[in-house]
């Protein structure tokens, strides 16, 4: 945990003017990406991370500096998201994705004129719509690997899984884009 | 994907995934490496930022609505000492009138009324729907 995180927690807990603002202004974009990725409604999104940060609040004397408080604030908003998710009835993963990704690296050709493909923006909104079907827990570990640019470990960290299954999960997700963004290009003018 | 070794197809198309990352965190140039250059595509997707934002003034909002909770706890926390004190006052007027309470509670009629009131009022909690009926 660094310095500043510590200043910070110390900061909040005594009441310092501006700086539960500051440390939700520092952390709200990871926040975002793990209940938005996760939840995909934009209201329900807004709502939870508000929910997360009033937890973060009244649990912050509950933090023992043993992770980065990046990861903390992390794991409560992968929590809030998860309870909602089960509130509505929500899988957060695929029950069968390890045969279907198997069977997707089997079949794979290689016809494909990236070229071609890139110039095309339908590509693009098409490769992100594929993203939006991915199941909610695939979609947030990419989104954390690959936009937040967390490692594994803090992946981990956050989500409780671990870094084996969470491996497994980005190998199988970008294999399915892939193959998705292939079969748009066969399917695009 | 070091939990399964064995597979030596999946490892190679693991290490092509992370060498397309890396390639897109470094903005390297376009590989002669079809396969590669695919997963690039991918990787560019993923690393775009979301079509939805928190508003700019999110931040304020959040530390705003912890400032209005805190007030309301101290609310809240004034009610319980204000019931506790209303409770002790309801105790010491027991007290204060205890020959009083005695006096009636000796007397068989009001004791029987007493019980008629308290068992009517326990049945109408226990069964709600049928004391709504009769009713």
């Amino acid at each position: 945990m660094s310095q500043t995180d510590r200043q910070l927690v110390h900061a909040v807990l005594a009441n310092a003017p501006g700086a539960f603002e500051r440390l939700v202004r520092e952390h709200q974009a990871l926040c975002w990406h793990i209940i938005y990725r996760m939840v995909r409604h934009p209201e329900d999104a807004r709502e939870l991370c508000q929910d997360t940060f009033l937890r973060v609040h009244q649990h912050l004397r509950q933090y023992r500096h043993e992770s980065a408080l990046k990861s903390w604030i992390g794991r409560v908003a992968y929590t809030v998201a998860l309870r909602h998710l089960e509130r509505k009835r929500i899988a957060v993963v695929s029950p069968h994705e390890e045969e279907e990704a198997l069977d997707r690296l089997e079949n794979m050709g290689d016809g494909f004129d990236l070229e071609a493909a890139q110039a095309s923006n339908e590509l693009a909104a098409y490769l992100h719509k594929a993203i939006d079907t991915l199941p909610p827990l695939q979609r947030m570990l990419l989104t954390l690997y690959h936009l937040d640019e967390l490692s594994i470990d803090e992946i981990a960290q956050i989500t409780g899984l671990a870094t084996g299954t969470i491996k497994s999960h980005l190998f199988r997700s970008r294999l399915r884009l892939r193959q998705q963004l292939e079969t748009a290009y066969g399917e695009l003018p | 994907m070091n939990h399964e070794p064995h597979d030596d197809a999946k490892e190679r198309e693991w290490a092509l995934q992370e060498q397309a990352f890396k390639a897109e965190r470094l903005v390297l140039g376009a590989a002669d490496n079809t396969k590669l250059e695919r997963y690039r595509t991918v990787m560019r997707a993923l690393r775009q930022p979301m079509d939805d934002e928190l508003a700019p003034d999110f931040a304020h909002n959040v530390a705003a609505s912890v400032m209005q909770c805190d007030d309301m706890k101290l609310e809240l926390y004034a009610s319980w000492a204000l019931l506790a004190v209303l409770a002790m006052m309801l105790l010491g007027v027991l007290v204060r009138y205890s020959a009083v309470w005695m006096r009636l509670a000796s007397n068989p009629w009001l004791v029987a009324l007493a019980a008629c009131v308290a068992l009517s009022g326990l049945l109408g909690k226990l069964w709600p729907e049928h004391a709504a009926s009769r009713g």
